[in-house]
């Protein structure tokens, strides 16, 4: 439809790239096959929006849990886990500070998991629907795509029966000399 | 010292009077807001009734390309132009959650409750979820429509 449907912060040179590559592997040429690739495109990128919501809440949250409630004071050490977490990695000073309060990257990864259960679940359901339009799409681009494979095929058919024929066409002055 | 209550009927009464008074949005600006007062996201509504129209004959004429019969190009712009209306809500409806959220953190970062990093999400995806629903029937009146083309 002419714009490319991206969100603040999201990259537009990524999504028209990614764009690019998949109307390239699917082939698409005429006007409504390359339609149906952008929406697939589309479907994909919600996709990975939304997984990458979770992975940010799981993330945050387990900031949060590790760097204590907003009652207690924010030590230095505090600010280091939170900061270790947000960034996805770990050090001996961020695994020393989870064992102080009992836990495991794991085990908080789980906790996280668990008390934002509701959170994550309504995620999957969007992912869930993006999915099940995607999956429409490629059966619909399919069927655009056969289509005009069937027409390409017909047209070039006509052409070979058009040559063929020029081979026993009577030619008009030989038509003329037989009246 | 309170006045004297009126009765259920004179009180009816004086309310019935009142409401003929009311003359309701005189300017045409007026009427035409007022119009929508009772709209929430307009993607029931008729196509013909939204800001996509003008589009529709391009779409056609685009689609012509495929080989389409007059009415299948109608057909099938329609359905194109009631997607992108729903997929546009919810795009607009995500982006402005988004910059909500982030505002929150943006506030949490600067010293703000704690509580703004761990806002619910769910809350932001459950306005959403609302206009689920359409966005699925767009899309699938769309897919049958590309699917009559095989026929």
């Amino acid at each position: 439809m002419g714009k490319v449907p991206i969100l603040p912060g999201e990259s537009a040179e990524q999504y028209q790239q990614s764009l690019d590559a998949l109307i390239e592997e699917l082939g698409a040429k005429s006007v409504l096959q390359v339609y149906l690739a952008e929406k697939i495109h589309e479907c994909l990128w919600w996709i990975h929006r939304y997984e990458e919501q979770k992975r940010t809440t799981i993330i945050v949250h387990m900031a949060l849990l590790a760097s204590g409630s907003s009652t207690s004071q924010v030590t230095e050490t505090k600010e280091h886990v939170r900061s270790m977490i947000l960034a996805a990695t770990v050090d001996k000073q961020t695994t020393a500070a989870l064992r102080a309060i009992g836990h495991t990257l794991e085990s908080l990864q789980q906790k996280v998991m668990v008390e934002k259960q509701e959170s994550l679940l309504q995620l999957d359901q969007q992912i869930a629907l993006q999915s099940k339009i995607l999956t429409g799409f490629q059966r619909s681009y399919e069927v655009a795509f056969n289509r005009k494979m069937y027409a390409e095929r017909l047209e070039l058919q006509n052409i070979m029966m058009r040559q063929d024929l020029k081979g026993i066409e009577v030619p008009d002055d030989a038509a003329s000399s037989h009246e | 010292m309170q006045p004297p209550r009126m009765s259920d009927l004179k009180r009816q009464k004086a309310n019935r009077h009142n409401a003929m008074q009311s003359t309701g949005p005189r300017s045409d600006e007026g009427k035409r807001r007022s119009s929508v007062n009772a709209m929430r996201h307009g993607l029931t509504s008729p196509l013909e009734s939204s800001l996509w129209p003008p589009l529709l004959q391009p779409i056609e004429a685009l689609l012509a390309s495929e080989g389409l019969d007059k009415s299948q190009q109608r057909e099938l712009a329609a359905c194109i132009l009631n997607y992108e209306r729903n997929a546009d809500y919810q795009r607009l409806r995500y982006e402005s959650k988004v910059q909500e959220l982030s505002s929150l953190h943006l506030q949490a970062g600067k010293g703000g409750a704690e509580e703004c990093l761990s806002t619910p999400v769910w809350a932001m995806v459950a306005e959403l979820r609302n206009a689920d629903r359409h966005l699925r029937r767009a899309a699938n009146q769309l897919i049958e429509e590309c699917g009559l083309l095989d026929k």
